[in-house]
């Protein structure tokens, strides 16, 4: 389901400056080109091999079986997209867009990243492909993501934390495109979400709709169809690829899940698409819904998760919620923090704090709805990365004494260290 | 040949009301023929550090 001309009805175009307009063409002619070559024996052919080989795809769908005999309601599956290379559905879009780079000869890669999600699997799209990577990060999420940091710098990129503004993922890409102003000859912006200008939102899409493609063929061989698609959206690059096969249908019901934050005051949430806090706005190069001030400025939001804590919402994804065919719901911080330990103790899974926003939704759904329903939650991610922000909460006392016990060790290291050559230590 | 004219940039409010009028007539007075007032955004993707410097003391 592309766009009309860039276009999703009301959202979504091409609202850049004219220094990028040419770049951006470039890029929208090589990337159709590259897919509708369907029988080229490079594109395609490489793409397959390299998800097969370097991603791990398929991903598996797990039934779900104590959750549902737990909850009493409808079966639930989980979508293990997780499972993938760098540990969330990132990487089945990085892969592409890096792909696509090197076909249009370009010798540079940069991108921006929230989470760390994206920057890791462009990094390791980038180190398997053999191109150097720039990744912006707001230096806020680089505090609250250092493992996806260390991992991002062992696959040799460079990441710069970014001072500005907010000092989080819309900072970041702002200075991913003020890179790319001045460096569009021979570099290739990689965005990760759904959204920035016409082509990104086709193009992530594209690349991402392995996932909702993989959902229909293995349900099928369960024996059944889904009755609800449940996914947590942020930009929403795993939510429209997850959903993209059932877009055109009237069946499934299809359920997105905002960050409920830490309650419905401005600044403490990043909900676009429930409650009264967004309206129309231009960003980031897209028409879409936004969190605004009264004066028109972006709002301030926040999230548990990094992947979702971002003011505005991919154009597609706003737009299916306006005609309808896309539910919204939100998930606080609480509730996510729950469902990740709910899913773990009770089918040996790790949510990404991002993913289990969708898992919380998915408890409630399951509940609700009659047995021999079929519900499909994507596991966007794993939650391996998140231990830094869950174990505070989860265990405090215990990961504040390991924590001093590791600072201990770093300070006797160094005091080593400085013992001059040739002394005995 | 017609000579060319000068335009200047400012940002709206920065760094106060008052300072920015000053430097806007000032501006003016040493023969600046265009004004070109930039309202403050939070978001200033396509400035450089000085704009955005300005945009955050004068929004």
């Amino acid at each position: 389901m592309n766009s009309d001309q860039g276009y999703f009805g009301p959202y979504g175009g091409r609202y850049v400056p004219e220094v990028l307009l040419r770049a951006i063409e470039e890029i929208e002619a090589a990337f159709y080109g590259a897919i509708r070559a369907i029988n080229d024996e490079g594109f395609n052919r490489e793409l397959e091999r390299l998800r097969h080989e370097f991603i791990g795809r398929p991903t598996p769908l797990l039934y779900a079986e104590h959750t549902s005999k737990l909850l009493g309601g409808a079966d639930l599956f989980i979508k293990m997209e997780g499972l993938a290379h760098t540990g969330a559905h990132k990487i089945n879009n990085a892969i592409g867009q890096a792909l696509l780079a090197k076909r249009m000869g370009k010798k540079r890669i940069i991108a921006e990243t929230g989470a760390g999600q994206h920057g890791l699997a462009t990094a390791a799209a980038c180190a398997k492909l053999g191109l150097p990577c720039t990744v912006y990060m707001g230096a806020v999420d680089v505090d609250r993501q250092q493992p996806n940091v260390a991992t991002m710098e062992l696959f040799g990129a460079q990441v710069v934390p970014v001072q500005s503004g907010s000092r989080t993922l819309k900072d970041a890409i702002n200075e991913a495109f003020r890179d790319w102003a001045a460096s569009f000859e021979d570099t290739f912006y990689v965005i990760g979400s759904a959204l920035g200008p016409a082509p990104y939102p086709d193009m992530v899409r594209t690349f991402q709709s392995v996932v909702g493609r993989e959902v229909k063929a293995q349900l099928a061989e369960f024996g059944r169809t889904p009755d609800a698609l449940v996914a947590c959206v942020g930009g929403g690059s795993n939510a429209i690829g997850f959903f993209e096969p059932y877009l055109n249908e009237e069946v499934p019901r299809l359920i997105g899940v905002e960050a409920g934050g830490r309650g419905p005051e401005p600044g403490n949430h990043a909900a676009r698409m429930t409650g009264e806090g967004a309206r129309t706005g231009i960003v980031h190069g897209y028409k879409s819904r936004f969190l605004l001030t009264e004066d028109g400025q972006v709002g301030q939001t926040h999230s548990i998760s990094a992947g979702l804590d971002y003011p505005g919402i991919g154009p597609q994804l706003a737009a299916l919620g306006r005609s309808g065919r896309l539910e919204f719901r939100r998930a606080t911080d609480r509730e996510a923090l729950e469902a990740l330990q709910f899913f773990a103790r009770n089918e040996g899974v790790v949510f990404a704090l991002e993913s289990a926003h969708a898992g919380a939704a998915a408890i409630n759904l399951v509940r609700s709805l009659p047995k021999g329903k079929t519900v499909v939650v994507n596991m966007s991610g794993r939650g391996d990365k998140d231990l830094f922000i869950t174990a505070p909460l989860l265990r405090p006392r215990e990961w504040e004494a390991f924590l001093r016990r590791e600072l201990e060790a770093l300070e006797q290291q160094r005091v080593g260290d400085t013992v001059p050559a040739g002394e005995t230590r | 040949m017609k000579p060319i004219t000068l335009m200047a940039h400012l940002v709206a409010n920065y760094p106060d009301t008052s300072g920015c009028l000053a430097a806007a007539e000032a501006l003016v007075d040493a023969g600046t023929a265009y004004l070109e007032v930039q309202i403050p955004f939070s978001d200033p993707s396509a400035d450089g550090s000085s704009i955005m410097h300005a945009c955050a003391c004068g929004g």
